[in-house]
């Protein structure tokens, strides 16, 4: 590795992490992008835009054109957009053009829209502390011309650009994470498939009243209102698959 | 339930750390396909397992043993120095008396969640922490799977000291990696796993005794085995 090269990443790097306000974190990885032909950047957190409203996306920093970022939120592009549809299987930074070749017909549509407000190619990096996704960070070029260096040093910064972000939001996973045991998960899964408080203390060979504990607990550690909202948050914090 | 193993009670544990090595085997080779040159098959022993070897042992309630993690020094040959040299390609390879090496840090997820798993790996992490904190390692540095990197910036300062390199063997990428083990990193890792029960990290050693700055306050959050 070419030691000027390292040394830039290690200086940008610091310099991200030494900010307080998200938009400074951005500028500075804007500024830092532009040095290998880049033009635009989308930070995002993946989120489910059915469970989450726009008002609780923690983390949404770009730099795209306003009439476009707000058409892309509110017709939730992020549905059918080939990129989010890619990131949600790859590890791998990967090309935009990859992406739009497994694009769907209305994918393609979001595409050619994309167009119109000079998206040409870019690269995306996912973001990822486990099994999934958390989110990714999206920059556009007329042109991608990377050398394996140069794109090696940009995923460097763009993790740690993006982990900063969520300490600052307060949204780091572990933060958020909730231990719930493996019981109420499992009772939490009969409720969700429609089982009464009867059936699954039969199924479970368990008493009536251990079934309402079980619920109960796990009621508080989501801070769930009621049955539905327990089923609703172990959904999207991804305990049980519906 | 972290156990730690060094020198002074690692008579104590010979059967538990013959359980760690095929434990070891089980995740690591034949779980996650790690290439190992030379592994005796079942028993994952290689050259860094020392005496000089500081192990972390994560056990359940029935003390099923659940994760590992070792810690090296960074003065005598390591991984990084013998193996990865090649990931280290920023600055070379930190070699000091106050740096560590963390490696073999495998938590078998078998029948747990997400969310158990998390927490192991945690707990992993705090006990690899507050040991450091408290025996005066500065620094840790380890080969991490890119994820684990990722998690890593936000438990620790955390910086690369190489390029992010591609395995075919298991379809990975790995990342070099050296971390600051600080009070603060205690903190830290301590409200991600909601720490405040002093169990979660027993040490079998004398190991928290040594005559440290920080030895005394770790040692009131530790329990003594």
């Amino acid at each position: 590795m070419n030691k000027p090269f390292a040394l830039d990443a290690l200086s940008v790097i610091e310099e991200i992490e030494s900010q307080e306000h998200e938009e400074d974190v951005l500028a500075i990885f804007y500024k830092f992008i532009t040095k290998f032909g880049f033009n635009s950047v989308l930070i995002g957190q993946l989120v489910n835009p059915i469970l989450k409203q726009k008002s609780d996306l923690p983390i949404a920093l770009s730099t795209w054109p306003d009439e476009w970022s707000e058409r892309w939120l509110k017709e939730k592009y992020i549905i059918h957009d080939p990129i989010t549809q890619y990131l949600l299987k790859s590890r791998k930074p990967f090309l935009w053009s990859t992406a739009h070749a497994h694009a769907t017909k209305f994918g393609k549509k979001i595409v050619n829209e994309s167009r119109d407000f000079n998206f040409k190619d870019g690269i995306v990096f996912p973001i990822s502390t486990g099994t999934g996704p958390l989110g990714c960070i999206s920059i556009g070029a007329d042109i991608v011309d990377l050398q394996p260096k140069d794109l090696a040093i940009l995923e460097l910064v763009a993790i740690h650009c993006y982990m900063h972000l969520e300490k600052l939001t307060g949204q780091d996973e572990h933060s958020s994470m909730i231990n719930l045991s493996k019981r109420e998960i499992e009772v939490l899964h009969y409720v969700a498939e429609g089982k009464t408080n009867w059936e699954i203390a039969s199924i479970l060979h368990l008493s009536e009243h251990s079934i309402k504990e079980y619920l109960h607990n796990a009621s508080q550690k989501l801070n769930s209102t009621n049955r539905a909202h327990s089923v609703s948050l172990a959904i999207q914090r991804g305990y049980i698959i519906p | 339930m972290i156990e730690i193993v060094d020198q002074e009670n690692r008579a104590k544990y010979t059967d538990e750390i013959e359980a760690m090595f095929r434990m070891r085997y089980k995740v690591a080779v034949e779980g996650w396909k790690w290439n190992i040159p030379n592994v005796t098959p079942g028993y994952d022993k290689d050259q860094f397992d020392t005496d000089d070897t500081i192990y972390f042992l994560a056990y359940d309630d029935e003390r099923n043993l659940i994760g590992c993690g070792r810690l090296n020094p960074t003065i005598t040959p390591h991984l990084l120095s013998d193996v990865f040299a090649e990931q280290c390609d920023f600055e070379g390879i930190p070699q000091e008396k106050d740096i560590f090496e963390f490696s073999r840090f495998i938590v078998d997820k078998g029948s747990l969640t997400h969310s158990q798993a998390v927490q192991y790996n945690l707990e992993i992490c705090l006990a690899v922490t507050e040991y450091s904190v408290a025996n005066g390692i500065n620094q840790l540095t380890w080969l991490a799977y890119k994820s684990m990197y990722t998690k890593s910036v936000v438990l620790w300062k955390t910086r690369p000291l190489g390029a992010p390199k591609y395995y075919e063997d298991d379809d990975s990428t790995y990342i070099a990696a050296i971390i600051d083990t600080t009070p603060l990193a205690v903190k830290r890792i301590r409200r991600f796993c909601r720490a405040s029960d002093p169990k979660i990290v027993c040490l079998g050693s004398n190991g928290m005794n040594k005559k440290l700055p920080n030895a005394s306050r770790a040692r009131k959050r530790l329990v003594r085995a």
